[in-house]
């Protein structure tokens, strides 16, 4: 037995293209293996549908390695956390500076050195304290060069976040500052990330000729406290510099890191994938085995529901049953094989058990008293296993198209991790149109591999199998 | 003795199969006269097929070597291109009825039609004319005539045989090779094309190659006798000698494994299995199945050997010392 | 004379008794029947202990159909089938169980008969397991039956896959499988004619020895009449249907009654160099429709003996000296 195997590889592997087939399945069941052993399920899910555990990541940024293709490097995300997360404790600092009637100045100092070719994306400022009272902040950006801004003074009660590169009111300000130093307006509309990061002088004019301006950053936050609280209050402040790029593979609108989903969808696309697959082709094989062995009314009956079943439209079935009822994708999985098993492979099976239905060695087998069930079972089903495994391997692709189909048409389950959900936030987040590139194609790239692998392995599959079979 | 009209010398045939090289045809030599009909005998696997359709160069895909001498007519057809070959010999001098040829019919074409169709062909006949002559040619091989218009599967399989036997006849060839023109047929079926082909002989004055593996029934239709065993002639005699006095022992075991319906005889077996054409065994093919076997037949093959008039064979037990 | 087989007695010494026995076969258009193909059209006779009986006939003659039919491979219209005593024309699923181990198939097509994708143990395995045979007992028989069809040494095969053995092999496999359930009758349908000239005789005469070994009765099957004479003790000749004549193999050899059975003899050759001289004399014509035969006697339209009342009434079957039958108003 096993040496029939042996040979049966050797053979398949004179195939190119079942090598190639199977070098792709493999690596994608190892990316499997990976997600499933590295992030159990739940935890999986969670995340994805989890707000806080993205916080630092930027939104809508592309895969870092693309800094490798292009002159002007885009920025990563530069993050300063006095709670000692962030990235240099040097460029923290904190101190008390004491003013005159009691009062102090808790003042952190966060640096950090800009040298990107591009802005960043936007600036979070997360100011925290540890007191349930209300105390006022101020706080001043310095640039290279020492320009520097009060951008906003910000009211603090245990927590605040102040989304800098939302500031309108400081926007105003600079542009009005600005027309004052150049003399003009510029002839774009600014941001505040430009206003922030640009250099100062005529270029800022245009949207072609910006620079950023590179070098040492000063964010400064004063907290004003009072004597009482002085030792007692603890501020701690969170800046976070949101890069364009992160990751291998980016991220999405809502700043989730592209490769958990990545990673996870090969594993549900594969069990999607073959579980749909191997039920249906048995299912239908045994279907059309009953119908072709027993005949006459029974024969009628099953071809009939058969019909009947091809004839219904699956496509708004499905829709229609995902209107009415919630739908984890697994529940969606059962949806696709109860509404498939009555499919057109009833009918090829079908005629392929006619025809070996009237071999002699069935004949003998009848003549030599074995039951029904056990022609069926031991004597037909062998003689069609080899092949359906073609077809079974060759159809596991259509149903990951399938989901990720039905993903993008918005049924299926809202909170999967799959390919056909980053494709379907990326539809409804008009990703083409707003430039990111990344974002459709890496979802359809894996599912174009996915499927390019199974059809190769599929039809290398196929010539070794039926040119044998045919003579049936 | 007038020149034969074909000639075959050391012909060869091999082609290539997944499994290596299968030598079909390895080194015949035989004649044909005219008016004569000589029977092939073999087993499947002896190479008989391929020799029949290799007469008219109908080869298997793969040929690694084709090559010998086939003369007709005095011609040697080999030089000949297939182009030539088509129009100058083919369905011309020779022709044939095919192996399970009741089955070679077209199942959408009218029997009228198909038979006109050499014709038309091989003629260059109008339509017309080409559907008389086909009329007439049902009626010689007793068909009768309003079945010019039946579609093959309105016929039974005897009629079927007898049309495809007029498509071999109807642009009067000088050869006519017959590969198993029998073998799907009831017996009484049989008979009667039997009948049929002898009554044509005896008509048209055709030349016949009979290939079977049907011995006794090679005895209906054979002024000669060709053994073909593993892609070899190992004897070829005339009639009267053959059935009678086999030489050759392959020959022997033949004749007497054939249950006779009229003598009581002592039926034998032949022990083991016909060689397969990709490996043939060393020295003489036969000699593992030979219980005559000698040293000398396991290591070299046998030369042929004269053994009278018109026949010869191919056995180290014929061989002077 | 007697008349009418049909009315016979089943003979006490017979293993298998025949009588009157009808498979027609019906012709439906949408569910609706509209005739009959009576392949099987009136049969009678008997097959005694421990003899071959072999059924001649050409093609749509009907032997494959009654072979089937005894076997419980179609299920007969009308008439009698008695196995042993006991009667199983009409018995099916549970009922019919016993009867299966009693007899034993063995078909045309050795490769087709064999599942591909079992091994020599598991083929031979089968029959034993569905008859709760136990596992020590199948063990031996599966050695028995290999050494019986010369499958040695066992080792060698019981591992071996159908396509690794060659048509003479396969054929062996196919009747050590028969024999493995020790029946006691076996239905042979053309068991050598897929086989190599060479190869036929050695298969036929193995299991002739197998046959009388073990007292195994034995209906034979074929079209062949030249090897019915060496591996029959008599011979049954079908027509559209019908036997015909039914003798002991010798008599009908030498004194062949019915014309048909005349025409088969004469039209079979030998292997004589002056057959090439002479012309067979063949009734002309082709046999009947089995949808619908032809009134009277089926053989009446190519018969050269033809009477007025071979076209109007079907003959009876005339014993003519004991065990010698025949059905024409030749001898009426």
């Amino acid at each position: 037995m096993i040496r029939k195997l042996r040979g049966f590889f050797r053979e398949l592997l004179l195939y190119k293209s079942a090598l190639a087939g199977i070098i792709i399945i493999a690596s994608l069941v190892v990316l499997s293996l990976y997600a499933v052993i590295t992030i159990p399920y739940e935890e999986a899910v969670k995340k994805w549908n989890s707000i806080e555990y993205w916080e630092d990541l930027p939104r809508n940024a592309m895969p870092s390695w693309v800094n490798f293709f292009t002159r002007n490097k885009l920025p990563e995300t530069i993050i300063l956390d006095t709670r000692g997360q962030g990235e240099n404790i040097n460029n923290i600092n904190k101190t008390i500076v004491p003013l005159s009637g009691g009062k102090y100045i808790q003042r952190i100092l966060l640096t950090f050195n800009y040298v990107y070719d591009d802005f960043p994306s936007e600036i979070i400022l997360r100011i925290y304290s540890n007191s349930t009272k209300q105390f006022t902040s101020q706080i001043t950006w310095v640039k290279p060069g020492g320009i520097e801004y009060i951008l906003s003074r910000k009211l603090l009660r245990g927590y605040e976040a102040y989304y800098v590169s939302k500031d309108e009111d400081f926007l105003k300000r600079f542009n009005a500052n600005l027309i004052s130093k150049l003399g003009s307006k510029p002839s774009y509309d600014l941001d505040v990330v430009i206003a922030l990061f640009a250099e100062e002088e005529s270029s800022i004019l245009s949207k072609d000729t910006v620079k950023v301006s590179k070098g040492e950053y000063k964010v400064i936050v004063d907290v004003l406290i009072g004597e009482e609280d002085v030792n007692k209050v603890q501020i701690d402040a969170k800046l976070t510099v949101y890069g364009k790029v992160y990751g291998i593979a980016g991220t999405d609108h809502r700043r989730r890191d592209l490769v958990l989903a990545l990673l996870w969808g090969a594993p549900i696309a594969l069990a999607f994938g073959l579980t749909a697959s191997i039920t249906i082709a048995f299912a239908q094989m045994f279907i059309a085995s009953i119908s072709a062995w027993y005949g006459k009314g029974v024969d009628f009956s099953i071809q009939r529901i058969t019909e009947i079943f091809m004839v219904l439209p699956f496509l708004p079935m499905v829709l229609m049953i995902s209107y009415f009822y919630k739908i984890t994708i697994w529940r969606l999985l059962l949806v696709v094989i109860l509404l498939s098993i009555f499919g057109s492979g009833v009918k090829s099976y079908r005629a392929m058990f006619l025809q070996i239905k009237e071999l002699p060695y069935i004949e003998a087998a009848t003549a030599y008293g074995a039951s029904s069930f056990r022609i069926v079972l031991r004597y037909m089903i062998p003689k069609i296993l080899p092949t359906m495994i073609p077809s079974i391997v060759l159809s596991v692709p259509d149903f990951v198209f399938l989901e990720a189909a039905l993903a993008l048409l918005g049924v299926g389950d809202p909170q999967a991790v799959t390919w056909g959900r980053v494709l379907e936030d990326a539809a409804r987040e008009a990703a083409l149109y707003k430039g990111y590139y990344y974002w459709i194609l890496e979802p359809s790239a894996f599912l174009l591999i996915t499927a390019l692998g199974f059809a190769m392995l599929g039809l290398a599959l196929d010539k070794i199998f039926n040119p044998r079979l045919r003579e049936m | 003795m007038p020149e034969p009209i074909l000639s075959v010398k050391e012909l060869y045939l091999y082609y290539k199969v997944r499994a290596g090289l299968v030598r079909a045809i390895d080194g015949v030599s035989f004649n044909l006269h005219n008016e004569e009909s000589l029977a092939i005998i073999g087993e499947s696997g002896s190479g008989k097929s391929s020799l029949a359709r290799a007469l008219l160069r109908l080869l298997p895909r793969n040929v690694h070597r084709f090559d010998g001498s086939v003369h007709i007519d005095g011609e040697d057809v080999m030089k000949l291109s297939d182009k030539e070959f088509d129009s100058k010999i083919k369905w011309k001098k020779i022709s044939i009825v095919p192996q399970a040829s009741m089955n070679a019919l077209n199942p959408v074409i009218k029997i009228g039609e198909q038979l006109a169709e050499p014709l038309i062909i091989h003629k260059n006949m109008d339509r017309k004319e080409a559907l008389d002559k086909a009329m007439e040619m049902l009626k010689f091989v007793g068909i009768p005539q309003e079945f010019v218009d039946r579609y093959p599967f309105e016929l039974s399989g005897g009629m079927r045989q007898r049309v495809v036997i007029a498509m071999a006849l109807i642009t009067q060839p000088s050869i006519i090779v017959l590969d198993e023109p029998t073998s799907a047929l009831d017996v009484l079926t049989q008979a009667s094309i039997m009948n049929l082909l002898k009554s044509i002989k005896n008509d048209r004055k055709v030349s016949y190659i009979f290939i079977t593996h049907d011995i006794a029934l090679s005895s209906e239709l054979s002024d000669n006798v060709a053994v073909m065993y593993a892609g070899q002639i190992v004897e070829y005699s005339y009639a009267d000698k053959f059935y009678k006095e086999p030489q050759h022992p392959y020959s022997q075991l033949l004749l007497s494994s054939v249950p006779t319906l009229r003598e009581n005889k002592d039926i034998k077996f032949i022990p083991g299995e016909p060689p397969s054409l990709l490996n043939p065994p060393p020295g003489c093919r036969f000699h593992p199945r030979c219980p005559f076997a000698m040293d000398v037949c396991r290591k070299k093959e046998p030369p042929t050997i004269n053994v009278g008039r018109n026949s010869y064979v191919r056995c180290w037990l014929y061989a002077e010392k | 004379m007697q008349r009418n087989k049909e009315a016979e007695q089943c003979n006490s010494g017979a293993i298998l008794c025949v009588r009157d026995l009808h498979v027609w076969h019906p012709i439906r258009k949408f569910l609706v029947v509209s005739g009959y193909v009576r392949a099987v059209d009136g049969v009678s006779f008997d097959l005694e202990r421990g003899k071959i009986l072999a059924i001649v006939g050409e093609s749509g003659s009907g032997k494959t159909t009654l072979g089937k039919t005894i076997l419980r491979l179609y299920k007969p219209t009308k008439g009698k089938i008695i196995f042993d005593g006991k009667d199983v024309t009409f018995l099916k699923g549970r009922e019919i169980r016993w009867y299966r181990r009693e007899i034993g198939y063995v078909q045309q097509d050795p490769y087709g008969a064999l599942p591909p994708f079992m091994n020599v143990r598991q083929i031979l395995e089968e029959p034993l397991i569905i008859h709760g045979i136990k596992k020590d007992e199948r063990v031996r028989r599966i050695r028995e039956a290999l050494e019986e069809v010369k499958l040695i040494p066992i080792e060698d095969f019981v591992g071996k896959y159908p396509h690794m053995l060659s048509g003479g092999q396969q054929q062996r496999v196919v009747i050590a499988r028969a024999l493995v359930l020790k029946p006691k009758l076996i239905v042979a349908d053309e068991p050598v004619s897929m086989l190599d000239a060479s190869v036929r005789i050695e298969i036929l005469t193995l299991f002739r020895e197998l046959q009388k070994r073990h007292s195994i009765s034995t209906i034979y099957i074929t079209h062949d009449l030249s090897t019915a004479k060496y591996f029959s003790d008599s011979v049954a000749v079908m027509y559209a249907g019908q036997i015909v004549e039914m003798a002991q193999t010798g008599s009908l050899l030498s004194k062949p009654l019915h014309p048909y059975t005349q025409a088969l003899i004469r039209a079979i050759p030998d292997p004589d160099p002056v057959n090439r001289f002479s012309f067979k004399e063949i009734p002309p014509g082709e046999p009947p429709s089995l949808l619908n035969p032809p009134p009277g006697c089926r053989f009446h339209p190519r018969c050269p003996f033809a009477m007025d009342v071979c076209r109007k009434k079907e003959p009876p079957t005339i014993n003519v000296d004991g065990h010698h039958a025949v059905k024409c108003w030749l001898y009426g």
